[in-house]
């Protein structure tokens, strides 16, 4: 990318962005299970991040110009700002599919959104928080080990049809895992405490090895 | 399951075949050149800056004419609503709507039996040498003698309403007047009398009382009498 070639915030985002958009999208399609939704919440969080983009290098970078962004960017050896840019168009498409999901339980008169606070959040929530920080470091050991057993065995046959008869939020957390997101980043992409990640990862994986299995 | 998905289960893990499976759904052409397209129609504003003097040094004078702008329309607003205002709240048209023998305030002065001095209290509201009680008409002198009265505001003008009992009352009934002298200024001797606001009074209080209206010199006159038919 150079000077130059960057004239407006619009091209500026898209060279920014364009390489994240498969990955979003496909963090999409684990939210909502259909290619054709998945699609059209994309383009609702893409034009969502565009408007926020000056505002989002003005909070995190100070850069009130876009020559000032476009310069930060192009300097940036770590690469830290596409990663920071990735996170947060994540985080974009994760309100999008709430919102979506908030209207259509308007219309259809229910309310699945419930869905995304599941108990184990609650009983997560529940435990005080000494105990909770005393124990973190055993069962964050605890739930890699599983989650690495599950990861090294095979699933059988059938296990994408099985995909649909977890949440998204299960299917969310499983695509994040096998991607090699972070626990940390995970939940900061779907805002959720990190041990109702770790909790939510090893319950899906148990759940879908068995869901697997039936016929 | 057969033997050969089983001997490629042994080769893969879980993690491979879920990143195969979503990996394998990608954007498609069509729907990339859509997205692009979108985006660049899309508009997007400018952060706003945080050099606060930067952009008042930047933006001074579209403040200062702004600035100038609203207040230059609140002025005009100010004239326009003014004398539609002032037109309201017309003491004359207040007490000449009141009922009869209704006294809206206390009056100021009371002169009854002292009659003669309404010369020198008149000359003192108006500070002007060239009133005279004498210049009213004769025959409200003939016919009228001073009680009491009230001093007022006219058009930003020293005004008065005097209210007035007829000489010979036992012979017709009480047919109490009031009596408004205003100072007229230049701006609003071309209001008075002000036909607008006289069609107002009478047609709401022409069966119970008459008014006449009439201007000398720098003074505005009203005459408010009531009907001797509706007098008890």
């Amino acid at each position: 990318m150079t000077t130059h070639q960057v004239t407006s915030w619009n091209s500026f985002f898209t060279q920014v962005t364009q390489s994240h958009w498969d990955s979003i999208f496909r963090f999409l399609l684990s939210l909502t299970h259909q290619e054709a939704d998945a699609e059209d919440l994309l383009q609702h969080t893409l034009l969502k991040a565009l408007k926020g983009f000056p505002e989002f290098f003005k909070t995190n970078y100070q850069a009130n110009e876009l020559s000032l962004a476009v310069m930060l960017t192009q300097n940036d050896t770590s690469n830290n700002i596409p990663q920071h840019v990735h996170n947060w168009l994540m985080k974009i498409a994760k309100n999008s599919f709430l919102d979506s999901i908030q209207r259509s339980s308007r219309k259809l008169r229910h309310f699945p959104i419930e869905e995304w606070d599941e108990s184990e959040h609650s009983h997560d929530l529940a435990e005080s928080g000494h105990q909770r920080f005393s124990s973190m470091n055993h069962r964050s050991t605890s739930y890699e080990e599983s989650e690495a057993e599950f990861f090294n065995h095979a699933l059988d046959d059938n296990w994408i049809e099985k995909l649909s008869e977890l949440s998204a939020k299960q299917r969310s957390i499983l695509y994040l895992a096998a991607e090699e997101y972070s626990y940390k980043d995970i939940s900061q992409i779907l805002d959720i405490p990190m041990g109702t990640v770790m909790s939510s990862l090893s319950r899906t994986v148990s759940k879908l090895k068995k869901l697997a299995k039936e016929p | 399951m057969s033997m050969d998905k089983n001997q490629n289960n042994r080769n893969t893990s879980a993690k491979d075949q879920i990143l195969a499976h979503y990996r394998s759904y990608v954007l498609s052409p069509a729907s990339r050149q859509n997205l692009l397209s979108t985006l660049n129609q899309t508009q997007v504003q400018q952060p706003v800056l945080i050099d606060k003097t930067t952009w008042f040094t930047k933006h001074r004078t579209v403040l200062l004419s702004s600035i100038l702008s609203a207040l230059a329309a609140a002025s005009a607003t100010f004239l326009l609503l003014e004398p539609r205002n002032e037109s309201q709240i017309d003491p004359i048209a207040e007490l000449a709507l009141l009922p009869a023998g209704h006294k809206l305030y206390p009056p100021d002065f009371d002169l009854d039996g002292d009659s003669a001095n309404l010369n020198e209290i008149i000359n003192d509201i108006f500070a002007d040498k060239n009133f005279f009680v004498s210049d009213l008409p004769p025959q409200i002198i003939a016919e009228y003698s001073p009680a009491t009265g009230r001093f007022f505001s006219w058009d930003g003008e020293p005004a008065v309403s005097i209210e007035m009992n007829k000489s010979n009352a036992s012979v017709t009934g009480s047919q109490a007047a009031t009596l408004f002298i205003v100072k007229l200024s230049d701006k609003t001797k071309r209001k008075f009398p002000k036909d607008k606001q006289i069609r107002k009074i009478t047609g709401r209080t022409g069966k119970m009382r008459k008014l006449k209206v009439w201007r000398e010199g720098n003074f505005g006159y009203a005459m408010l009498q009531d009907n001797p038919i509706n007098t008890p």
